[in-house]
C-alpha cells in the first residue's frame, strides 16, 4: 500500500465532502427568501404564468427529487441559467474563469518569492535585526486592507507611471501580465505576513529538534544543514500553510477583482449577487468551495510525498 | 593519572527561564583522561545534559557559559575550543531518544555518510560504503538494506546503533553519552551498553557517560562524578566511590533504587525533590535532604575539596560522615 495507498484512500474520503458541498449549496438556494419564479418571470407575471415557470423548472416537485436532479446537473457541469442574462452559469463561469487562475496563480507565485526567503532569513536570524525588521514590514502588510493596498498601489504606481493598466483585463499575454501584476502583488502583500510568520516558526521548532543537534555535532553547518535537514522538514507544514493561505486567497480575489475592475469569478460573485441572481451564486459558491477541497487535498498529497512517515500514520 | 583529554573548568551556565534566569550548572568542574570512561550520576535536572551539551557546543540559543573548556585535538595537551573545532571531528554525541535524534526526512544510511562526505571528501558512493560498513560495525544486521530505511521503519535498538554509527562517523576521540540506554528496553539496553563497551575498548575511545542509573555506570565507568543542583558534589575511582562513597547524597543514591518508569529518571529512597534551578538551597544545597545536616551546612561555600590522592568532595562533614556518624 504505502504512499499511493495514502493518496487513494484520501480521495476516496474526498467524494462524500463533495456530496455534503453540493448538498450545502442547493440547501443554500431553498432556505433564500424569494420566489425564483418570481424572479424569472418578472413582477407582473400573472398566478398563471408563475405557475408554468415552477413546473418548467420543476420547483413543484419534491424537495429530495430537486436535489438528485441538482446533483444529476452539477455532474454533468450543467449549473443551471442565469436569472439575469439566461445564459447557462457554467459558460459564464468559463468565460471569467482565466483571469482568476491568473490572479491566484501568480498571486501565489509572488507570495512565495516574497515570503520563502523572507521566513528563511527570519528563523535563521532569531530575535536579531533582521527577524525584527522582517516582522514590522509583516505588520505593516497586515493592518492594511486588500482594497486600501490596491488603491494605494494604483494611485502611487499604476497612474504616475503609465506601465500597468488601472483596470480591466488583456488580450496578448504581455497584456494579462501587465494587468496582473498589481493585483497579484496587491494579494501577495496581504498573505504573505502569514506565511512569513508560518514558516519562521516552523523552521524554529525545526532548529529546535534534536536531529538538528546530531547533524550539527558531526559538522554539519551553514547551507548543507539548511538545505538537508531544516527546510526538508519544515517543507511539509510549509505546504500546509500556503493551502490554508489559497483558501484566504479566494475570498481576497473577490475584493481585488472588484478594486481593479478585473473580469473574473471574483467579481462575477459580487454582481450575482448584487443582482440576486441565484443560480450564478450557488455556482460560484460551488466553485469556490470545489477549489478549496481540491487545493487541501493536493496539499495533503504533496505532504505525504515529502514526509516518509505518512504510510505508517494512517 | 594518564595524558589529559579534556578539562572542565568552573563551568557556568545560565538561561532565560520565563522572566528570569536560573543557573542550572553553577560551578562544574571535570578533567577526563585519554581512554578514560567517566560517569556522571544525578537526579533529573542536576545539570547533566546541559554539561554534555555545553562540552560539544550545542547549547540552546541564548545560554550564556562561563568558565574555561579545555580539549585535546591532537597529541598536545588540551587547549581552549569552539563547537566548530569539534563538531565532526574531536567530539561526537548520542542523545536519549534515538527517535527524535535521527533525522526523520533522511534514510539512515544518508546520514550517516553525512560525515565522511564532509570532513573526509568521500564521493556519494564511497560514503555509502562507508556507511554500511559502519553500520555493520554497531551490529546492525543486512546494512545494505537497512541503509535505505527510513529512521521510523528501525525499532528503537536498532535506531540507537545507527545514532552510534552516526556518532562514530566522525572518527571522535570523545563520545559523550546522554543516557543512550533509558528509553530503550531492559533486554535491548544490556545489548547498547556491551556495544558501547567494546566501541571503546577497540577503539580506544574516550567517554562521558551520563545517568541516573549508578549500576549502568558501574558497568561502564573508570571514574564516577556525582552531580547535585548543577554542582559536582563527588569524583572518585568507581570502586572507591561504590565501596564507600565520601558525600551522603552519594550513599543517597546508592541505596536508593531507581524507578522502573523509565522516562520519569526520579530516585526513590531520597527523601524530597531535587531543588529547583529559580531557588537552589543556601550553602550546601543538598542541606535540606541530608541526613547528616549541621548548621554550618548552610553557612558553608560550595568547594570540591580532594578528599584522597584522586577522590574530592564537597561535603565539609567527611569527618563525621567517614565514621559513619549516622
Ligand atoms: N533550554 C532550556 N531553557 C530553560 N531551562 C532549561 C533548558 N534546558 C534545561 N533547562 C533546565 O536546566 C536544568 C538542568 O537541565 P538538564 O537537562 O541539564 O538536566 P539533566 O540532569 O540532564 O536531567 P534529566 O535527567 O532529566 O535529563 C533543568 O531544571 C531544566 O529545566
Ligand atoms: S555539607 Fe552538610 S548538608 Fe551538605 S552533604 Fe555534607 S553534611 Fe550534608
Ligand atoms: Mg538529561
Amino acid at each position: 500500500m504505502g504512499r499511493f495507498g495514502f493518496v487513494a484512500r484520501r480521495l476516496l474520503q474526498t467524494i462524500p465532502m463533495l456530496f455534503g458541498i453540493v448538498l450545502v449549496v442547493f440547501l443554500v438556494l431553498q432556505i433564500t427568501p424569494g420566489d425564483p419564479a418570481r424572479q424569472i418571470a418578472g413582477l407582473r407575471a400573472s398566478e398563471a404564468d408563475l405557475e408554468e415557470v415552477r413546473q418548467e423548472l420543476g420547483l413543484n416537485d419534491p424537495i429530495i427529487a430537486q436535489y438528485g436532479r441538482y446533483v444529476g446537473n452539477v455532474l454533468q457541469g450543467d449549473l443551471g441559467y442565469s436569472y439575469k442574462s439566461r445564459k447557462p452559469v457554467a459558460d459564464i463561469i468559463g468565460d471569467r474563469i482565466s483571469v482568476t487562475v491568473w490572479l491566484l496563480s501568480t498571486g501565489v507565485l509572488m507570495t512565495l518569492l516574497i515570503s520563502v526567503p523572507l521566513g528563511v532569513i527570519a528563523a535563521l536570524r532569531k530575535d536579531r535585526m533582521a527577524d525584527h525588521a522582517i516582522r514590522g514590514f509583516g505588520l505593516l502588510g497586515l493592518s492594511m486592507p486588500a482594497f486600501w493596498t490596491g488603491v494605494i498601489l494604483l494611485l502611487l504606481v499604476a497612474l504616475p507611471t503609465g506601465w500597468f493598466p488601472a483596470g480591466g483585463f488583456g488580450d496578448t499575454f504581455g497584456e494579462k501580465l501587465r494587468a496582473i501584476f498589481l493585483p497579484a502583488l496587491t494579494l501577495a502583500i496581504g498573505s504573505s505576513p502569514f506565511i512569513i510568520r508560518g514558516l519562521r516558526a516552523a523552521m524554529i521548532s525545526v532548529m529546535e529538534s534534536d536531529y538538528i543537534s546530531t547533524a550539527r555535532s558531526i559538522g554539519v553547518a551553514g547551507g548543507r544543514l539548511v538545505r538537508r535537514f531544516v527546510l526538508r522538514n519544515a517543507a511539509g507544514p510549509g505546504v500546509t500553510l500556503v493551502a490554508i493561505e489559497i483558501g484566504y486567497l479566494l475570498f481576497g480575489a473577490v475584493v481585488i477583482e472588484t478594486t481593479f475592475a478585473l473580469p473574473g469569478v471574483g467579481q462575477g460573485l459580487v454582481i450575482a449577487a448584487q443582482g440576486r441572481d441565484l443560480p450564478s451564486v450557488q455556482g460560484y459558491t460551488l466553485l469556490f468551495a470545489l477549489v478549496v477541497v481540491a487545493v487541501y487535498l493536493l496539499s495533503d498529497i504533496v505532504t505525504a510525498i515529502l514526509d516518509p512517515r505518512v504510510e505508517i500514520d494512517t | 593519572m594518564t595524558k589529559r583529554l579534556l578539562e572542565v573548568e568552573d563551568l557556568r551556565i545560565t538561561l532565560q527561564a520565563g522572566s528570569g534566569t536560573i543557573t542550572p550548572v553553577d560551578g562544574v568542574n571535570l578533567a577526563l583522561g585519554r581512554g578514560e570512561a567517566l560517569g556522571i550520576a544525578g537526579e533529573s535536572g542536576s545539570g547533566k545534559s546541559l554539561t554534555l551539551k555545553s562540552i560539544i557546543g550545542l547549547l540552546p540559543q541564548g545560554a550564556q557559559v562561563e568558565g574555561n573548556l579545555r580539549f585535546a585535538l591532537g597529541d598536545e595537551s588540551p587547549i581552549p575550543y569552539t563547537s566548530t573545532d569539534v563538531h565532526g571531528r574531536g567530539i561526537s554525541i548520542i542523545f536519549q531518544e534515538p527517535m527524535t535524534a535521527l533525522n526523520p526526512t533522511m534514510r539512515v544510511g544518508d546520514l550517516i555518510a553525512e560525515g565522511p562526505r564532509i570532513h573526509e571528501g568521500l564521493s556519494k558512493t564511497a560514503a555509502r560504503e562507508r556507511a554500511v560498513e559502519l553500520m555493520r560495525q554497531v551490529g546492525i544486521p543486512a546494512p545494505e538494506r537497512r541503509a535505505k530505511m527510513w529512521p521510523h521503519q528501525l525499532s528503537g535498538g536498532l535506531r540507537q546503533r545507527v545514532m552510534i554509527a552516526t556518532a562514530l562517523s566522525t572518527r571522535p576521540k570523545l563520545l559523550l553519552c546522554d543516557e543512550p540506554t533509558t528509553a530503550l528496553d531492559v533486554s535491548i539496553q544490556d545489548q547498547i551498553l556491551g556495544l558501547l563497551q567494546e566501541i571503546r575498548i577497540n577503539l580506544g575511545m574516550s567517554i562521558i557517560f551520563v545517568s541516573h542509573d549508578l549500576a549502568v555506570l558501574g558497568e561502564l565507568c573508570d571514574r564516577l562524578a556525582i552531580m547535585y543542583a548543577g554542582q559536582i558534589v563527588e569524583t572518585g575511582p568507581t570502586d572507591d566511590v561504590f565501596t564507600k562513597p565520601n558525600h551522603p547524597y552519594t550513599e543517597a543514591l546508592m541505596t536508593s533504587v531507581p524507578s522502573f518508569d523509565a522516562t520519569s529518571v526520579k530516585l526513590a529512597g531520597i527523601e524530597g525533590h531535587p531543588p529547583d534551578p529559580r531557588s537552589f538551597p543556601p550553602g550546601c544545597r543538598f542541606s535540606p535532604r541530608c541526613r547528616y545536616a549541621r548548621e554550618d551546612c548552610t553557612e558553608a561555600d560550595f568547594e570540591l575539596v580532594a578528599t584522597d590522592a584522586d577522590r574530592s568532595s564537597a561535603c565539609i562533614h567527611t569527618e563525621v560522615f567517614a565514621e559513619g556518624g549516622r
